[in-house]
Parts: C-alpha cells; sequence; structure tokens
C-alpha cells in the first residue's frame, strides 16, 4: 500500500480543482448580494411584525376608549356640576340662551301651566295693586 | 502549519470581522476560498455543487461569527462547516445517483480532451465509489493533510472510526485504480 499511496499522492496533487480569479470574485460578490437580500427580507419581516403589533395595540387601546367614554361620561356631567354652572345665572338670561332670544313662545307656554289663582297668591298686596293697574293701562 | 504571522493576520480580521468590518471577513473568504472550494469539490465531483456548500458555509460562518471564540483556526471552523455539508449533500446525491443507474438514466461519462482532465476524472470516478463518510476522511487527509485527531473532530467520530473509514477508503481506490497505476 505504501507505493499506492505514493501514486495516489501524486495523482492527487495533480488534479487539484482550481477556481479562476473571476470564479472567486464572483463567488464573493454572490455571497454578499446574498447576504443583502437577507438582510432585506429579515428587515421586511422586522418592519411587518412591528406593524402588527401596533396595529395590535392601536385596536386593543381603541376598545378600551370606547371602554372609558361609557363609563366616565355619566359621571362628569353629574346634576351636581349643572347646578353648580346655573346657579348664578340669572332666569333671564337662561330664557333668553334656552330660547335663542325669542322668549314670548316660552312665556306662554309657562303661562298656560300656571294656575291663576296660585299665582295671584304669592304675590304681595303691593304687587298685585300694580299688576291690576297695568293691566287696566293696557286695556 | 501556518506561520504565526498568518495566524496574527487570520486572528486580527477575524476580530475586526466580528465588530460588522464587512472587509475583514472578505479577505478571510479569500484567504479560505480556494481549500474550501477544493474539499468541497473533491467530495462532491460537481463545481457548482461545491460552490454552493462553499456559499452556506461562508454564510453560517458568518452568521454564527460572533460564537466563534477562536480555539481554532477561522479555516478550521469552516472547513468542519463546509465537511458536514458535504456530507449530507453527497449522501442526498448518491441517493439519485442510485435510482438514475437503476433506471438507465445514468450520464454518460464526460470526454475529456487534456490529460489532466483524464486523470482528474479517473480519480473522481473512483472516490464516486466511497460512501460520504469515507470519502470525507479521505478527502480531508489528502487534501487538507490532517491528522487522524483533527478528521475526527472535524466529523465529529472516533479517532478509531476515522482510521477504519480511511483503510477501507484506500482498500476501495486500490481496487479502481491499481490497472491505471500499472500502465
Amino acid at each position: 500500500m505504501t507505493n499506492f499511496d505514493e501514486k495516489l499522492k501524486e495523482l492527487w496533487d495533480a488534479t487539484k480543482p482550481k477556481l479562476s480569479d473571476v470564479e472567486k470574485a464572483a463567488l464573493r460578490a454572490r455571497f454578499w448580494a446574498k447576504m443583502k437580500a437577507k438582510r432585506s427580507r429579515l428587515f421586511a419581516y422586522a418592519i411587518a411584525t412591528a406593524a402588527v403589533v401596533v396595529l395590535a395595540l392601536v385596536a386593543t387601546l381603541n376598545i378600551e376608549f370606547h371602554k372609558n367614554d361609557e363609563i366616565i361620561l355619566p359621571v362628569e356631567i353629574s346634576e351636581y356640576d349643572l347646578y353648580e354652572d346655573f346657579a348664578y345665572v340669572s332666569a333671564d338670561t337662561l330664557l333668553l340662551e334656552l330660547v335663542e332670544e325669542e322668549p314670548d313662545e316660552v312665556i306662554e307656554l309657562v303661562a298656560e301651566q300656571v294656575d291663576d289663582a296660585e299665582l295671584l297668591s304669592m304675590l304681595t298686596p303691593d304687587e298685585r295693586e300694580e299688576i291690576l293697574s297695568m293691566l287696566e293701562n293696557s286695556l | 502549519m501556518k506561520e504565526p504571522d498568518s495566524q496574527n493576520e487570520e486572528a486580527q480580521l477575524v476580530h475586526k470581522a466580528k465588530q460588522g468590518d464587512k472587509e475583514a471577513f472578505d479577505a478571510l473568504m479569500l484567504m479560505t476560498q480556494d481549500y474550501v472550494f477544493r474539499l468541497a469539490y473533491r467530495m462532491l465531483d460537481n463545481k457548482d455543487d461545491a460552490l454552493d456548500v462553499m456559499q452556506e458555509a461562508f454564510y453560517r460562518a458568518y452568521r454564527s461569527l460572533k460564537s466563534f471564540r477562536g480555539d481554532s483556526s477561522f479555516r478550521y471552523w469552516v472547513e468542519t462547516i463546509a465537511t458536514r455539508l458535504c456530507i449530507a449533500r453527497y449522501r442526498k446525491k448518491r441517493i439519485f445517483v442510485r435510482i438514475e443507474e437503476i433506471v438507465g438514466l445514468g450520464k454518460e461519462p464526460e470526454q475529456d480532451n487534456l490529460d489532466s482532465e483524464k486523470e482528474s476524472r479517473i480519480l473522481q470516478d473512483a472516490l464516486g465509489t466511497l460512501t460520504p463518510r469515507e470519502r470525507a476522511a479521505l478527502v480531508l487527509q489528502m487534501e487538507g493533510g490532517k491528522s487522524i485527531k483533527e478528521i475526527a473532530n472535524t466529523m465529529g467520530v472516533a479517532e478509531g472510526t476515522v482510521k477504519a473509514l480511511i483503510h477501507r477508503a484506500k482498500e476501495k481506490l486500490y481496487k479502481k485504480l491499481r490497472k491505471y497505476f500499472k500502465r
């Protein structure tokens, strides 16, 4: 076998496969092109993943906002707050705000609902006299 | 054995490549690609397959460069990756070659014009009779000048197994090549 080993070694060395300089350069160029393509794919995948995560987060938070609206809004505008807001506003101003500067319709509506006898009983004798004189003058 | 200067140069390139220096990794490829190509070609007997394996070996090396501790040389590391890829690919390839032989679709031997090409074909045909592991062990010894222990480490098998693989490989080659050597 020793003789065979030597001959095999000779044949082996005489037939060494070689790459040309062009092939070597092409191999390395292909390697970097492949790396770039893989990086691009990874980058695109990362962006797509991030987008999905952001969308999922937004969707979740949006649902939470709606939940909060349902719970908080009725509490925020409480009757107490309304009372506080309107307590220091005059009746005339309120009336004007409500009827948009056309109070006649409201006055008529209120007058229809009020019992005249009850209203008169609430007046002082001087106020009654004043109203009666106003009515006489208008007639 | 490599010269100390060469080892230092390689270590510096590996250090730079680990920090993301592409030119350093390119230089490492340039230093090792001839050897890795010869290994892959001897094991696979096909230039395109050899180039594919080389590319994959370098890609795997680049991807896991940060885990490379530098206990061995970069060349040895890539050689190990390439050898294992070659064994896996050669196993698959042999299955297809056998099927082609059985159904009569085997390729006609190429007509080589030059003497060196004829010699190369004779050797490659003889290597084609070996099993993937026999071929890998023999190629590592003949091409890389590796010791039994180094081959065992590269292939991930016991030293005794490597001895047996090389012995069987040479016996098979002897049967195939003795007529040629007698001429």
